[in-house]
């Protein structure tokens, strides 16, 4: 390999700098997307689901070094659907300019990439909390990064893609990310089935300021997620920080308004989900549409999720988290909205970006793109993955849920042998009316590989 | 003009060296100029890299007892300000007012809030006074340890860095400050649970004067004997794990045994604090080993990059390893074995490409698994197995760096190449490999051991905690408060609920 500096290309080391700080942000929202999971559910499972988190980037990036940046991105391949496996292990990924922009070499872009993939796989097993087997989870997401997150990232970004082709607008990941892992996430909550106890008893959060933590873990490094996605420190990246922050505030704002007017309190687990409503409905929008816009897609998302929420009522299913609620529907709604709000003036703030724009510039044949590829992208991701998980299910030794007396403990204590939190004995509520402490879960000190009398542990 | 006599007055951050005064009038052809992006990634790196060192302050909390929690956390952030700040500790609860009424999750804030904000108004305290200087003056020409040229960052200004001539000095040694004070506050975690606090912030000064600054010399400064030798340590095997675990291993056979009754369990106490910190690490070394690069370039991007794919692959490892024998997906060894993966890498970030990593990941996940059972082989008590996981993680990293090294990684940025290792034919860098880590790893055994030996002959300097002060726990005893007051009674820990009890 020649050494001689003339055949390497000259890079703007602050394009650089902006790609490589935006992927070790990116990385610190998957252990946000885990501490808001986890202090959602119940304190047995609490380090399940912070665990999950981190193992997703671990299996991920793996994958990712193995095939998966090979099967987006591959340079080579020209059918519309899925990549090649010329850049497998990495091979050829260095110096040439990569494909997200040509400003940037290939490695940048392709670590970069590789948070994405590793925070996808994270949202989808939300829907699982509780309830999901860990061992099956870690061959699911191998397998599911492969042939549900690789193809859809492939349409959307790859310039041989079919969305990308027709003309699809998705500047961060509405469809790859959100859709597809939303769609995943309804999927293995029907396969699971419900938990026990649902209907009957009350899931509460048990840990807010987890969930806060998480949040701000998200929110921060969404500024990574969106403004990284122009692959370059110019003004469209900051035109993508700005709209990401404030349609994350609207939303917020918005849902906890929403939740407001039915109980008269300002709900912290509402304002964080708008919050994150927010930053979803933004994400393929963020490049193309100018701040006033952004209010609109805090507003709807936020209202239309919150609307979404009540969906596993009325079709009764289980989905813990509400992961498709917010993730599934509110990466449609940005997708569709994208279409509507999009405007050439905003794309080609990086000085070489050609869009027609949306319905704001006349366009108005762009959201029917956008309807096709965010259905596409939820379609073929549900079905798929309801496939996966239903062959999973029949293999001996993948089942998917835990046992019932596995349940009833905890997957930290049966799964994973630990607990979130030794030192506290018991959790408690104090009532608001009557300033009682109420006793919500016992926590009893669980010896390594046994369990305590599990009558004792109860649930409000 | 209103400066006086001279027409063009010196400016104070000019170079020391007698070249040409700059020329305020006239234009800044005497000042070289820079990219940026450049500086930007160095800068953001080293905030990266300061967020590591809570991360290690929550990650050995979470792995002690929770009677001990708030004062490996505090302790973490007090290397930060004590190898930036030249104070002598006092205990907090002296400084801030304990308000009875007011929640007292709010004076743990402040303590917290106060040690930052005095790092923050006295940046650079030790490394500003001589730190820097021992580490990187450009005048020494001796092969072991700097000189004084640039004590209190007296020419440490705009002229191009030692490590990257791409970024100024001061960048540089900002960024440089942000490893030095996370060095210490590694090494410390064996002192866990029955260390005083006052004779281990003494100690933090005087280790990072003589142990460390002399060890990063020697790899990183042009004049180094190692960097000579043509040594390879891209962001500090050798000067910051090697040193640390073999620190951490003196301070632990000095201080022995912790003292533990029959409900002891010695066992983590918040998970969630370990992960926490493990978030913290893995997303501050993206500025550890990118940040090293000292540019926004190619080879910053290649170590981002196997860095978290060797970091990916160790928690695999090591959590496997866990699952063979008691089949469950352990937490605590997902995170150590992620680390590990962290701690192999980083002095070969830059070096290899992206398949090496995999082993870096898989041989350190593995191998420190087992460097797990040392001390109990040996009966030494390293409360958070730092020696085990930095340690020896440390010297295994440098010296898969002599195999894996390649100079074609290197050579993606063009200018600066290196001969490579194994992988290239260059079989006798395994060798420079070998003796840069056991150089390290003994002189800092030795040399903190006979600190700490001394310390403990000093009256008032003492190591260890009484036993009577190790029961009640560091928190109460030495730090006059708890981590968790709004935690009704601790789980275990008896002696604590006086604190811990609400008023009603």
């Amino acid at each position: 390999m020649s050494t001689t500096t003339s055949t390497i290309p000259v890079y703007d080391a602050g394009d650089i700098s902006w790609v490589l700080t935006s992927t070790a942000l990116v990385w610190l929202m998957i252990p946000g997307v885990g501490y808001f999971y986890s202090g959602m559910s119940r304190s047995k499972n609490a380090l399940s689901l912070i665990m999950l988190s981190v193992l997703s980037v671990a299996i991920v990036s793996f994958q990712w070094f193995v095939w998966g940046f090979s099967l987006t991105f591959s340079k080579t391949s020209t059918n519309p659907y899925i990549g090649d496996l010329t850049n497998a292990f990495f091979r050829g990924v260095n110096v040439n300019p990569s494909m997200g922009n040509a400003k940037v070499p290939d490695i940048v872009f392709a670590i970069y990439q590789c948070m994405f993939a590793a925070i996808t796989p994270a949202l989808a097993i939300g829907s699982a909390a509780e309830r999901g087997r860990i061992m099956p989870m870690i061959f699911f997401i191998f397998v599911w990064t492969t042939v549900v997150y690789d193809p859809i990232a492939y349409w959307t970004w790859n310039v041989s893609g079919w969305s990308a082709k027709l003309g699809g607008l998705d500047f961060a990941g509405g469809t790859p990310v959100h859709i597809s892992s939303g769609a995943a996430s309804l999927a293995y909550a029907l396969v699971l089935g419900k938990r026990q106890g649902h209907g009957t008893e009350e899931f509460k959060p048990h840990n807010m300021a987890n969930v806060v933590l998480g949040t701000a873990f998200l929110w921060f490094g969404w500024f990574g997620f969106n403004g990284g996605s122009a692959v370059a420190g110019n003004i469209r990246a900051a035109m993508a920080c700005v709209v990401t922050n404030l349609a994350a505030s609207v939303g917020g704002l918005t849902w906890m308004l929403m939740d407001y007017r039915l109980e008269h309190k300002f709900s912290a687990l509402g304002f964080c989900s708008g919050a994150v409503v927010g930053l979803v409905a933004i994400t393929p929008a963020s490049g193309f549409v100018g701040p006033a816009s952004a209010v609109a897609f805090g507003f709807i998302g936020a209202i239309i999720c919150n609307l979404a929420c009540k969906l596993k009522h009325a079709f009764n299913y289980d989905d813990a988290l509400d992961v498709f609620a917010v993730h599934g529907v509110g990466g449609l709604v940005g997708d569709i909205l994208t279409g509507i709000f999009a405007e050439s003036y905003i794309a080609a703030l990086d000085g070489s970006t050609v869009i027609n724009g949306g319905w704001l510039n006349g366009n108005f044949i762009q959201v029917g793109y956008q309807i096709a590829d965010g259905c596409a992208g939820m379609s073929y991701s549900f079905g798929v993955t309801y496939f996966i998980l239903f062959v999973m299910d029949k293999i001996p030794g993948f089942s998917l849920r835990v046992d019932a007396e596995t349940e009833i403990k905890g997957l930290d204590a049966g799964e994973i042998g630990e607990l979130a939190y030794y030192h506290v004995d018991k959790i408690v509520m104090v009532d608001p009316k009557t300033h009682e402490p109420k006793l919500i879960e016992q926590i009893h000190e669980i010896p390594t590989n046994r369990v305590n009398d599990t009558t004792q542990l109860n649930n409000v | 003009m209103t400066y006086g006599t001279e027409p063009n007055p010196p400016h104070p951050f000019l170079p020391l060296s007698k070249g040409k005064q700059q020329n305020m009038a006239s234009n800044t052809t005497t000042l070289p100029t820079y990219n940026p992006g450049d500086i930007s990634w160095v800068l953001t790196s080293t905030a990266f890299v300061w967020l590591m060192i809570p991360g290690i302050g929550y990650f050995y909390s979470g792995l002690s007892r929770s009677k001990n929690a708030l004062s490996l956390i505090i302790i973490s952030v007090l290397s930060v300000a004590i190898v930036s700040v030249q104070v002598t500790f006092v205990p907090f609860s002296h400084l801030i007012p304990f308000d009875f009424t007011k929640s007292r999750c709010v004076i743990v804030l402040y303590a917290l809030i106060d040690c930052d904000f005095r790092n923050t108004l006295n940046s650079c305290v030790q490394w500003f006074i001589w730190g820097y200087s021992l580490t990187f003056s450009e005048t020494s020409s001796s092969p072991f340890i700097g000189d004084l040229t640039n004590a209190f960052f007296r020419g440490v200004n705009n002229s191009p860095s030692m490590g990257n001539p791409k970024i100024p000095g001061l960048a540089f040694a900002i960024f440089q400050s942000m490893f030095a004070s996370l060095t210490p506050a590694l090494a410390i975690g064996s002192a866990a649970e029955r260390g005083r606090i006052l004779p281990m912030t003494v100690f933090i000064f005087v280790w990072t004067t003589i142990v460390y600054d002399p060890i990063a010399y020697w790899s990183w400064n042009t004049n180094g004997w190692s960097k000579r030798l043509g040594g390879l340590d891209f962001a500090g095997g050798t000067p910051v794990h090697i040193s640390s675990g073999a620190a951490s291993l003196a301070y632990a056979l000095i201080l022995g045994q912790r003292t533990g009754d029959e409900n002891d369990e010695f066992k983590p106490h918040n998970m969630s604090h370990v992960v926490l910190g493990t978030a913290f690490l893995w997303f501050g070394w993206f500025g550890f080993n990118g940040g090293s690069a000292e540019a926004g370039s190619i080879s910053a991007a290649m170590a981002c990059f196997v860095t978290n794919l060797s970091a990916s692959v160790g928690g695999l490892a090591w959590m496997l390893m866990d699952y063979r024998l008691n089949h469950k997906f352990s937490a605590v060894g997902f995170c150590s074995g992620a680390i590990v993966g962290l701690v192999t890498i980083t002095p070969a970030a830059g070096y290899v490409g992206p398949a090496p990593a995999i082993v870096f990941g898989v041989a350190g996940g593995i191998i420190c698994n087992f460097a797990c059972k040392l001390k109990l082989a040996f009966n030494y008590d390293d409360a958070l197995d730092v020696f085990a996981v930095h340690g020896v993680g440390g010297l295994i990293g440098v010296l898969l760096t002599g195999v894996f090294a390649d100079y074609r990684v290197v050579a993606l940025d063009g200018p600066t190449t290196i001969a490579g290792g194994w992988i290239n034919g260059h079989f006798i860098q395994i060798l420079y490999q070998l003796a840069d880590g056991c150089a390290g790893m003994s002189y800092s055994f030795v040399v903190t051991y006979i600190i700490l030996f001394l310390m403990d002959k000093i009256p008032g300097l003492s190591l260890r905690v009484d036993i009577k002060t190790e029961t009640n726990g560091i928190d109460a005893s030495e730090m006059g408060e708890s981590a968790y007051y709004h935690i009704d009674k601790l789980q275990g820990d008896p002696a604590v609920t006086e604190f811990t009890h609400t008023s009603s």
